[in-house]
């Protein structure tokens, strides 16, 4: 078979799997046995698949993901997270400070969490029945709190930069740092977005929010821990202190402490916390394994290595190459989770980009906001859904999309950003060598 | 092609190593008149350090390197040997070593096709100077293996695991005090900045071995199959200088671009760590291979020392 | 009453709970482990030399150890705009074949893990410097795919006997 032939009846057999409703992790094995069995016999596929399995899963960087996992969900079921929001939007008197406090508290959330799901899940499930209750409108709480979900990916730890790095064979640590500077941007783009949307319509935001001040010891119990967790995996990774593995562990370990000594955590939470580790690692270890899967038998009949040979004989400027790229995971973000995508398409892209001249680095950060927007857009929107979901009936998807899209489009500006000025992403880096 | 060969290689393309291959692979095509091609997976891209001969046996490569593995007994503990090696006849003395260990490959399915030769690059590598390599005084050096491992013991030092991905940011953050690594990977991971400090010291006959599966190389027409040794073996001989100026050029560029040096020692010294662990590690070699065995891979390395 | 085969389905979600808790303890000890490392980096001036290579080796059991916890959780990422959308019959059939395609799944690479695991008992292989033997990894990440396909059979064999309209 060509390598054409391969990639397009992978791609094809994949998303007919996916689209009948097969999970994704087992839609990559399924898709990619036929057309390993093509080239090896039954006992050598079963040799291909040991290998595989081992090799991924043999990684100390990759031991950062369950204990980053375990820690978000630790501050999730401890009292942390939601008191953050609530200190964050009842400390600050001005108009639209809910939606302010959300972001806020998505931000600091963040900062501690790597996956943008158990952010939304975390303060969304606070902070939209309180903006509901206050009077916000149903689009802009929902649309709020969808995106603030997403500052968890861009601001360090982020699970798809630690992803992206593993598959690029890029330093963790440098996507980590990389991601701050253009987080904090879209954390003031997220606050512009709130603020003209308070201006065009004004009806969306309460004039007046009546809400009980929290006591001094709450404060300190809420916003101490996630500063001290955040900046303890920020600088040991920065400062070189610790690897990033490491640096997921201390803070781990330190968020049991804190969840345990100030965050109401009991022992029935932390099981929880750890059960639902669990159930994460339960299909990503499977998603992983599969996708490696997947990437080996397109390697096998060379798809990636003819592909960028191809791509490269139409002898595209760097520009328009990385547009093709940007808008095809735009457009395949709208129906796939990013982990899956990392998995099934980076190992293709990525030497695309080297070859167009693109520092990796950067490309990451630009991936990552990509991915921010595919876990925004329907049909397949992991966020939209979670916000739907703790809304318990009061949006509507349509809401919660429609909500969403100013945010999206601050997304897309970010990338513009990148694109003229890639020192946002690549001059914090710099100064750490 | 009428033959598909698979190469599985751990270098990436931008290494000199590489570009061996690509040779290979061209020299094979031209003496087969085009019915044999080879491959290329670098990167390790088919499997890990360790799996060359689950990959093999597997059929999942066709040629693959071979690390330290517990069913090539003999290969295992001699393969990385600690002796002083004249290198001018290397290509010749790893065809005999290669010839030595044919029995105990094809006992487990497999040809010796292409000799990796590495002694000349095989190095030390601290983050501060360092005035004996024989007093490591409890030092954490990274080992790849149970002969480095012994070695760091012997001279007071502690051997320690680091994941390839992790070595530049281990010995940024102090994880370890040195490295035994080659040059060519030393370079390509960027350590000069954390270990700019080189021990000079030569003291290993290293040779990874890239082997074939043996019904694959069976179903090789004669011809083909003297094709593609000769392939082997001339692309050895064309690498050999190539690769030692690249390393020359590496260990120049990692000594400017880290402000450290690399410091050769003297041959009394040389000799002295040699016959610190020669003695022990011999053995394990008899043990590992049988006296017989054990007495003809000796007297080879006897026959090339300086 | 409870056919044999809830009861099957019962004691298997038992045993599932079970290896994911297995896991999670895992992590507990990597958590641990790795802090203490640093600790000791840091403050006694002497790192861990079994640290990296141990929890690294240690990961391989977790990476499987919650996969049939997370399909009791129904955790998977899945598409379901256009299953959603069939009749009754349709979806049942659907299910079906999905079940049976992740029980193959399951399968197979539950067939590779017990030949890896035999395999690297059968040629001594072990990790680079510690040397602890390969196959006590394979082993339970072997196992945790057993019960996994076991699972996915006996739901199958539920969702076969299951009417239509209750899918
Ligand atoms: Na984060
Ligand atoms: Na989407």
């Amino acid at each position: 078979m060509e390598w054409y032939e391969v990639g397009l009846g992978l791609l094809g057999l994949l998303m007919l799997l996916i689209g009948i409703g097969l999970p994704i992790p087992f839609a990559l094995a399924a898709a990619s046995l036929p057309f390993l069995w093509q080239i090896q016999t039954f006992e050598t596929s079963l040799v291909s698949s040991q290998l595989k399995l081992w090799g991924v899963w043999i990684d100390y960087i990759l031991l950062a993901v369950p204990l980053f996992v375990f820690l978000g969900e630790l501050i999730g079921k401890s009292n942390i997270g939601p008191n953050l929001y609530q200190f964050l939007h009842q400390g600050f008197r001005l108009r639209g400070s809910a939606a302010y406090g959300s972001i806020g508290a998505c931000a600091g959330f963040g900062a501690v969490c790597g996956s943008s799901m158990v952010g939304s899940l975390t303060i969304g499930g606070v902070a939209l029945p309180e903006m509901l209750r206050l009077g916000y409108g149903k689009k802009l709480s929902s649309g709020v709190l969808a995106a603030g979900g997403t500052l968890s990916v861009l601001l360090p730890p982020s699970l798809i930069l630690l992803f992206y790095g593993i598959v690029t064979d890029q330093s963790i640590g440098d996507l980590f740092i990389a991601g701050v500077i253009p987080g904090l941007i879209l954390v003031t783009m997220f606050c512009i977005v709130v603020m003209i949307w308070g201006i065009l319509r004004p009806d969306d935001i309460p004039a007046q929010e009546h809400a009980v001040r929290m006591g001094l010891f709450q404060i300190a119990a809420t916003v101490g821990p996630i500063a001290l967790i955040g900046l303890v995996i920020t600088v040991a990774i920065y400062a070189g202190i610790a690897t990033p593995t490491e640096a997921a562990a201390v803070a781990a370990l330190l968020t049991v402490i804190l969840a345990f000594g100030v965050g109401g955590l009991r022992w029935d939470g932390f099981r929880d916390a750890a059960l639902s580790t669990m159930r994460t690692m339960g299909y990503l270890g499977l998603l992983l394994s599969a996708g490696t899967l997947f990437g080996f038998v397109l390697t096998y009949y060379r798809v990636p290595y003819e592909f960028t040979q191809f791509f490269l004989a139409f002898d595209l400027s760097p520009y328009v190459v990385l547009t093709i790229v940007l808008l095809f995971y735009i457009l395949l973000g709208m129906f796939l989770e990013p982990v899956s995508m990392t998995f099934i398409t980076l190992p293709t892209i990525f030497p695309l980009m080297a070859a167009a001249g693109f520092d990796l680095i950067w490309f990451g950060v630009v991936y990552t906001i990509t991915m921010e927007i595919a876990v925004l857009t329907p049909p397949v929107g992991l966020n939209l859904y979670v916000i739907q979901g703790i809304s318990r009936g009061q949006v509507t998807i349509g809401e919660v999309i429609t909500g969403c899209l100013p945010f999206i489009a601050a997304l897309v500006v970010l990338i513009f950003v990148l694109i003229l000025i890639p020192e946002t992403a690549l001059w914090l880096p710099e100064q750490m060598k | 092609a009428d033959t598909t060969i698979r190469l599985s290689t751990y270098v990436n393309e931008s290494d000199i190593r590489y570009d061996g291959f690509v040779h290979f692979a061209k020299l094979v095509e031209e003496k087969t008149g085009g019915s044999v091609e080879v491959q290329i997976f670098p990167s390790s891209t088919l499997h890990g350090w360790s799996e060359g001969v689950d990959a093999l046996q597997g059929g999942v490569s066709d040629i693959s390197w071979i690390s330290a593995d517990e069913r090539l007994p003999c290969y295992r503990v001699t393969s990385l040997y600690p002796v002083a090696i004249n290198l001018d006849n290397q290509v010749e003395m790893d065809a005999a070593y290669a010839d030595l260990i044919r029995d105990e490959s094809a006992n487990v399915g497999l040809v010796p096709l292409f000799n990796s030769n590495y002694s000349y690059d095989q190095e030390w590598w601290f983050e501060e100077p360092i005035a004996d390599l024989g007093d490591l005084q409890g030092k954490q050096v990274r080992s790849i293996g149970p002969l480095v491992s012994m070695m760091i013991e012997t001279w007071g030092g502690a051997p320690v695991f680091v994941a390839p991905k992790e070595v530049f940011q281990s010995a940024e953050r102090g994880v370890v005090d040195g490295i035994n690594m080659g040059v060519a990977t030393y370079s390509s991971w960027q350590l000069w900045t954390v270990m700019p400090y080189m021990v000079n010291a030569s003291l290993f006959y290293g040779n990874i071995q890239y082997m074939m599966n043996k019904s694959k190389f069976d179903s090789l027409t004669p011809d083909e199959q003297a094709a593609v040794t000769a392939a082997a073996r001339e692309t050895e001989e064309w690498l050999k200088p190539r690769y030692e100026d690249w390393v020359d050029q590496r260990v120049g560029n990692a000594v400017m671009k880290g402000g450290g040096a690399a410091v050769a020692i003297s041959e009394d010294k040389r000799m002295e760590l040699i016959d610190s662990v020669q003695g022990t590690w011999n053995e394990t070699v008899q043990e590992a291979c049988g006296a017989d065995l054990a007495n003809s891979v000796l007297a080879l390395f006897a026959e090339n020392a300086p | 009453m409870q056919t044999g085969l809830d009861r099957a389905i019962a004691v298997m979600e038992r045993s599932v709970v079970w290896l994911a808790a297995g896991g999670a303890l895992i992590i507990v000890i990597q958590m641990v482990w790795i802090s203490y490392g640093v600790f000791t980096r840091y403050a006694l001036n002497a790192p861990d030399r079994m640290v990296t290579e141990a929890t690294a080796l240690l990961l391989f059991p977790v990476a499987f150890a919650g996969l049939a916890y997370a399909m009791r959780e129904d955790a998977y990422p899945k598409v379901t705009m256009l299953t959603d959308r069939m009749p009754p019959m349709g979806r049942k059939l659907v299910g079906i074949l999905n079940l049976s395609i992740m029980a193959g799944v399951g399968l197979f690479f539950s067939l590779a893990g017990i030949r890896a695991t035999q395999s690297a008992f059968n040629s001594g292989a072990s990790s680079e410097i510690l040397l602890w033997p390969r196959w006590m990894f394979w082993a339970p990440g072997a196992v945790s795919l057993i019960v996994f396909s076991l699972y996915a059979v006996l739901l199958l064999a539920r969702l076969i006997r299951t009417p239509a309209q209750e899918v």
